[in-house]
C-alpha cells in the first residue's frame, strides 16, 4: 500500500490535535524563567571571576616591582607619569588595527562605551574586594575595530589605577558605535600578554569566530580536536591562525573543544593570553555541562553518583568535539573498590567516530566533600569488537573495575598466574579491592567455572 | 538600560509568556514527543530570548522565540544519548482515548520522533503549525530549497516508517 504525500500530510497536520489536547503551560513560567536566567548569570560570573583572579596574580607582581624601581635614583628609564600606565602595556601603546581602524570618528563613538554591564553584576559572584574594572574613558584606547565573519567587534584598552583592563564590544557587520554592546564582563589584563575572543553570530552557529590581537610580528596556533584513528593512535594536531600585523582571526568549524588550546609565539617564545568568549558563542547550556545521561544498559546507574557522571562525560566529549550521539557514552561498571576505605568507582567507555574505543575511570569517595575525586583516562584501543562485547578490566584506588560481556566471575591473575583476587561479575559488571601492585591480567569464567575471556588489566599508578 | 525601560521589558516578557506559552509549548510537544522534555525545551527557550529580549522586535516576539524553540530543540538531539530519544515515554494525554484516531496520530509521532530533528522540525512547522515554505525556511535559518528538499526527503521517510515500501535516505541539511 503506498501512502500519498496528500494523506501523509493530512496526518500531520491532524498532529496538531494531539498537541491541542495538552494542559496549559505552567502559570509561572515567567518567573522560574527569570530565576533560573538569573541562577545560570551567576555562574557565568563565577567562571569570569576565576579567569579574573588568574590575571590578577599576573598583574600584582609587575605592579609590585616597577613601585620599587620607580625614581632616577635607581638609575632606571623613568616610567610614564600618571596620564600614562605605571607598566608598559605594549598593546596599549599601539595604534588602533582593524578595518575601522582608520574611521576616527567611529573609534571615538565605541571609546566612549560604558563598561559597567547592563545587567548588575553580582557583587557575591566576584572575588573578595574585586571589582570589575571602569577606566575613566580619557585612559582607554581602541585596540583593534573591524568587521569579522561573526559581526563587528572592538577591543577597547584602558588604565584602571595602575593596571591595564580590556573589554570587548560586538555588535551586527556595519554596526554604529552606540549598537555595539558590551560583550564580555571587562577584566584586567597584563604586560605582554595577548588578547583573544571567540564569538558567533548566534548561539545556534555551528562557525565561531576567533579573533587574536597580538603584536605584529608574534604567531599562534591552535589545537585542533584530537582525532582517533581505528587503531587507537591519537593524532593532536595545530593548524596556524593567519596573523597579520599582529591580528589573528580564524574561523573555526564545529567540532571544537570547549577550552580552545591556543599557542601565541613572540620570538621564539610562548606567551600567555587572555581569552573571552561572547554570550552569542556560548549558548547556556554549553556554559555548564550539559546533563547528559551515560546509557545504561547493565542497570547500574543507582551504584553511582550522579553529578560524577555528568562533569566526565561533558568533559570527555568537549575533549574529543563529540556529540553523545556520536560516542554513546556508556556505564560498563560501577562499585565499591577498596575493602576499608570506602572508595567506589565508575567505569565508562564511548565509541570514536573511527570505531576506537575510549574509556575512563572515576573514583570517589561518597559522603566525604573534603576528599577529592579523580578521572583517568584509558588509551584509546583499536576498533573491533563492540564496546559491550569487550573485556575491559581496570586497577585503580586499590580495586579492581570489570566490564565483560559474560561470565560470573572476573580472577586478578599476577605473572605467574597466580589468582590474586576474585570478583563477582553481575550483568557483565564487577568491582571490588585490588591492592595487589603485581596484578596484570583478567580472566573472566562462567557458572561452570570454564574460562571464558582474558584480558590485561590497565592499571594506574604504575 | 534604564528603570522605567527595564520594567516595560519586564512586563512585555511577562505578557508574552502568559499569551503565547502554550503555543510554544505546542510546538515544543511536536517537536520532543514528550511532555517533560517539552516543558524544558521551552523553559530554556524562554530563558535564551529573556537574555535578548531587549534586543528583541517587540512588536511581535513570537516568531523570533519560536525559531529560538526549534534550533534548540535540534541542538537537544545532538546532546542526548540514542537510546534514550527511542524510548522516550509515551505522551501523557490527561483523557486517554482508545479510539482509531488517537491510535493513528500516536504512530504518526511515534514515526516523527524517529526523524532527524531539523527533517523534524520542517514537517511540523510545514504541517502541524501550517507555516509556508518561506516562514519554515525564516524559522529554521536555511533556504526554501532546503525546505522542500527535506519535506520531500522526510515524507518519504514517514512512508517508509508507516509501512509503505519505498526506502528513504535521511540526511540534513538545514
Amino acid at each position: 500500500v503506498t501512502i500519498s504525500d496528500l494523506e501523509l500530510e493530512t496526518r500531520l497536520r491532524d498532529l496538531r490535535a494531539r498537541a491541542d489536547d495538552i494542559p496549559p503551560a505552567p502559570a509561572d513560567l515567567a518567573r522560574t524563567t527569570r530565576e533560573r536566567y538569573r541562577a545560570e548569570r551567576r555562574r557565568r560570573i563565577a567562571l569570569s571571576a576565576a579567569g579574573l583572579v588568574a590575571a590578577l596574580v599576573f598583574v600584582g607582581l609587575p605592579v609590585a616591582v616597577s613601585g620599587l624601581a620607580d625614581g632616577p635614583a635607581r638609575g632606571e628609564t623613568a616610567r610614564p607619569s600618571r596620564s600614562a600606565p605605571a607598566v608598559s602595556p605594549e598593546l596599549y601603546d599601539l595604534a588602533p588595527r582593524g578595518s575601522l581602524a582608520d574611521d576616527q570618528e567611529w573609534l571615538d563613538g565605541v571609546r566612549a562605551l560604558s563598561w559597567v554591564p547592563a545587567e548588575p553584576v553580582d557583587p557575591n559572584a566576584l572575588p573578595p574586594g574585586v571589582l570589575l574594572p571602569d577606566p575613566a574613558a580619557a585612559s582607554r584606547r581602541v585596540a583593534f575595530a573591524g568587521d569579522v565573519p561573526s559581526g563587528r567587534i572592538a577591543l577597547v584598552l584602558g588604565m584602571d589605577g595602575n593596571s591595564l583592563a580590556h573589554a570587548w564590544f560586538v555588535g551586527d557587520r556595519g554596526a554604529d558605535p552606540d549598537e555595539m554592546v558590551l560583550a564580555t564582563l571587562p577584566s584586567l589584563s597584563s604586560t605582554g600578554q595577548a588578547l583573544t575572543l571567540i564569538d558567533a553570530p548566534s548561539p545556534e552557529s555551528d562557525v565561531l569566530t576567533l579573533v587574536v590581537v597580538a603584536l605584529p610580528g608574534d604567531t599562534a596556533t591552535r589545537a585542533v580536536v584530537p582525532v582517533v584513528f581505528a587503531s587507537g593512535e591519537v593524532s593532536e594536531e595545530r593548524v596556524p591562525i593567519p596573523m597579520d600585523d599582529g591580528i589573528g582571526v580564524a574561523e573555526i568549524e564545529a567540532p571544537w573543544p570547549w577550552i580552545l588550546d591556543l599557542w601565541i609565539d613572540r620570538a621564539g617564545a610562548f606567551i600567555g593570553s587572555i581569552g573571552d568568549r561572547t554570550d552569542r558563542a556560548a549558548p547556556p547550556d554549553m556554559h555548564l555541562w550539559p546533563e547528559i545521561p551515560p546509557a545504561d544498559p547493565r542497570g547500574l546507574v543507582d551504584r553511582t553518583q550522579r553529578d560524577m557522571a555528568e562533569m566526565t562525560i561533558g568533559t570527555q566529549l568537549s575533549r574529543y568535539g563529540l556529540t553523545a550521539e556520536q560516542a554513546r557514552p556508556t556505564l560498563l561498571a560501577a562499585g565499591p573498590l577498596g575493602t576499608y576505605v570506602g572508595t567506589y568507582g565508575e567505569l565508562y567507555g564511548f565509541t570514536f567516530p573511527s570505531g576506537a574505543i575510549g574509556g575512563w575511570v572515576v573514583s570517589y569517595t561518597p559522603g566525604r566533600v573534603d576528599a577529592s575525586s579523580q578521572q583517568l583516562d584509558l588509551r584509546p584501543m583499536p576498533a573491533g569488537a563492540p564496546l559491550l562485547d569487550r573485556v575491559i578490566a581496570v586497577q585503580v584506588s586499590a580495586g579492581l573495575l570489570v566490564s565483560a560481556p559474560g561470565g560470573v566471575t572476573a580472577e586478578a591473575l599476577d605473572r605467574s598466574g597466580a589468582v590474586l583476587t576474585s570478583v563477582p561479575l553481575e550483568r557483565g559488571a564487577g568491582s571490588g579491592p585490588l591492592n595487589d601492585p603485581g596484578a596484570v591480567t583478567v580472566r573472566i569464567r562462567d557458572a561452570a567455572g570454564t574460562v571464558v575471556a582474558e584480558a590485561p588489566i590497565e592499571r594506574f599508578g604504575r | 538600560v534604564g528603570g522605567r525601560d527595564r520594567a516595560a521589558a519586564e512586563a512585555a516578557f511577562e505578557a508574552f509568556v502568559a499569551a503565547r506559552s502554550t503555543d510554544l509549548l505546542r510546538t515544543a510537544v511536536l517537536l520532543t514527543r514528550d511532555r517533560g522534555h517539552a516543558e524544558d525545551l521551552l523553559q530554556t527557550t524562554l530563558v535564551k530570548a529573556y537574555r535578548k529580549w531587549h534586543r528583541i522586535d517587540s512588536a511581535d516576539p513570537y516568531p523570533y522565540v519560536r525559531r529560538i524553540l526549534v534550533t534548540t530543540a535540534a541542538g537537544w538531539r545532538r546532546l542526548r544519548a540514542t537510546q534514550e530519544i527511542v524510548s522516550l515515554p509515551a505522551h501523557d494525554l490527561s483523557a486517554p482515548d482508545s479510539t482509531d484516531a488517537v491510535a493513528e496520530r500516536e504512530r504518526v509521532a511515534d514515526a516523527l520522533a524517529t526523524l532527524p530533528p531539523r527533517m523534524r522540525a520542517v514537517l511540523v512547522l510545514r504541517y502541524s503549525e501550517d507555516l509556508s515554505e518561506a516562514a519554515t525556511a525564516e524559522a529554521l535559518g536555511c533556504s526554501i530549497a532546503t525546505v522542500k528538499t527535506q519535506t520531500t526527503r522526510g515524507l518519504a521517510r514517514l512512508r517508509v516508517l508507516l509501512g509503505a515500501s519505498s526506502p528513504a535516505v535521511v540526511l540534513e541539511e538545514c
